[in-house]
């Protein structure tokens, strides 16, 4: 057994073979089970055996034709996706492959002053010009999130790369409201966008912020009519770029971030330094 | 993954499945036209696999508008699984239907949201299938011959995207219970499909040795 450092004992696990090959698991206990797996030098046999039946039952749906326009929806979301985004090949890819590929990365990251273009992009050009501003945005936050991971900050990094991928992935729904986000003052040259999907939790995600000052925190807010209320405290990784996971907050049409004291506090005390009205 | 199932000799790869596996290779590589052309081959099984868990048009659109971008993203993880290109394809689908069918419930709150794995966005764990593909009468037969409770419990996960706590308190079944239904329901369905044959060691697991291997304070 060589589960120390996971929750779950290798009996734990076999006992929820079942119900995670059908993914009836809770999230969290989910990713314990994949984990304890990705590691463990036990055959834990019960899932081969188990997950064999699932895409047997797969036959018992009945397929359906999707709506014409799904397959657009598609192919656009495919084609605006940032190549980096997609998993390193390791087995498919040569060394020598893998090694242009990362020096690509980290040159196009040293290229990241490039948000100033986009920051500066969105002027009078209704639909086409916001979307591609946007898709920039993604792009340089996932590259940010990226180096951080191979720079090896695995835990924190991991979980901030996740946080970038659902929020592009909510941006990117149908019926999504979404905010594009510009930096003033004190965080000028930041940019970023808010997206709340139609269903399910919300995101902030802001690149090019300079570190809060010490004792000082970047604090989001909703706001409604002008009225704001906390949407939670937001850090700033080395790299500028700051996530945030928050609940969706009826009325929103805006989001702001101030420079609060660390900690936070119930209503702001400063000046908005990034701000971005909402639209469906 | 270690856990190492033992090959089906049985399983032959068949046409289709080679054709596809091109396609993933393509895809791999970020050639779009191969995407659009699996499009074409599988919008039909997971969009009707996600209405059906999700109950709703516009989510299934969006599962399968998500499961496309996590197949275009790992295109190049699917070498490294054994499993069919279907299977690969539908893992991704049922997971995201039954992610999305989660992250709408109002108790899902903002902690919880922050440590889902985005299951689109890696490559799903998927294992060989049990016999070469199956028809649906066998399967459903095979389902039919559970009991009651077995045959409920996993119907409720797998159809209807519910977790192990939902089960329980839909069917008013403790969690060790639900758990053990599960178990015993698709090791039974594993030796149907098998045409009876017990295939493994696991598979001649009885109630006993399910009850042994339990033990004290197996439950939760």
């Amino acid at each position: 057994m060589s589960d120390q450092g996971f929750s779950l004992s290798c009996l734990a696990v076999d006992e929820l073979a079942g119900l995670y090959v059908l993914d009836a698991l809770e999230p969290d206990e989910h990713e314990a089970v994949r984990r304890h797996l990705a590691t463990c030098d036990q055959p834990h046999r019960d899932f081969a055996a188990m997950g064999s039946v699932v895409p047997a039952m797969a036959a018992l749906f009945q397929p359906l034709e999707a709506p014409s326009e799904l397959k657009g929806r598609v192919m656009e979301a495919i084609a605006m996706d940032a190549p980096q985004t997609r998993s390193a090949a390791e087995p498919a890819l040569s060394p020598s492959a893998q090694a242009m590929a990362r020096a690509w990365r980290s040159s196009e990251s040293r290229s990241e002053p490039s948000t100033g273009p986009v920051a500066a992009a969105p002027r009078r050009r209704p639909v086409l010009g916001w979307a591609m501003t946007a898709a920039a945005v993604v792009l340089i936050a996932v590259l940010g999130a990226w180096n951080v991971l191979l720079q090896g900050q695995v835990g924190d990094a991991d979980r901030r790369a996740r946080l970038v991928s659902q929020a592009v992935a909510a941006r990117a729904t149908s019926g999504a409201e979404v905010a594009t986000l510009t930096g003033s003052g004190s965080a000028t040259g930041a940019t970023g966008f808010a997206a709340f999907p139609a269903q399910g939790s919300g995101y902030v995600l802001v690149v090019g912020l300079p570190e809060a000052p010490a004792g000082r925190t970047y604090q989001a807010w909703y706001l409604v009519d002008g009225q704001p209320s906390s949407a939670g405290l937001m850090e700033v990784a080395a790299d500028g770029t700051s996530i945030l996971a928050i609940a969706p907050h009826a009325g929103t049409d805006a989001i702001a971030l101030t420079v609060e004291p660390a900690g936070g506090v119930a209503s702001p005390t400063g000046e908005p330094v990034v701000t971005g009205e909402l639209s469906a | 993954m270690k856990s190492t199932p033992r090959p089906k000799p049985g399983r032959a790869k068949d046409v289709s499945d080679a054709a596809d596996e091109s396609l993933l290779t393509q895809i791999a590589d970020g050639k779009q036209d191969a995407l659009s052309k699996l499009y074409d081959r599988y919008q039909g099984l997971m969009y009707g696999m996600a209405t059906r868990i999700t109950g709703d048009s516009a989510l299934a659109q969006d599962v399968v508008q998500e499961a496309f971008l996590g197949i275009w993203r790992n295109a190049a993880r699917y070498t490294s699984t054994r499993a069919s290109p279907r299977t690969w394809i539908l893992s991704i689908t049922h997971h995201r239907a039954v992610d999305v069918l989660r992250r709408r419930r109002p108790t899902t709150g903002i902690p919880d949201s922050e440590t889902i794995q985005p299951s689109a966005l890696v490559g799903p764990d998927v294992w060989p299938e049990v016999s070469a593909r199956l028809d649906a009468d066998t399967v459903r037969s095979a389902l039919a011959v559970l009991p009651d409770a077995q045959r409920q419990a996993i119907e409720l996960a797998y159809f209807g995207g519910l977790t192990q706590q939902e089960i329980a308190v839909r069917t008013a079944a403790p969690l060790g219970t639900v758990k053990s239904r599960v178990r015993l329901g698709l090791l039974q369905m594993r030796r149907t499909l098998n045409g009876g044959e017990l295939a493994g060691p696991e598979a001649t697991m009885d109630s006993d040795a399910e009850t042994r291997r339990r033990g004290p304070g197996g439950d939760s």
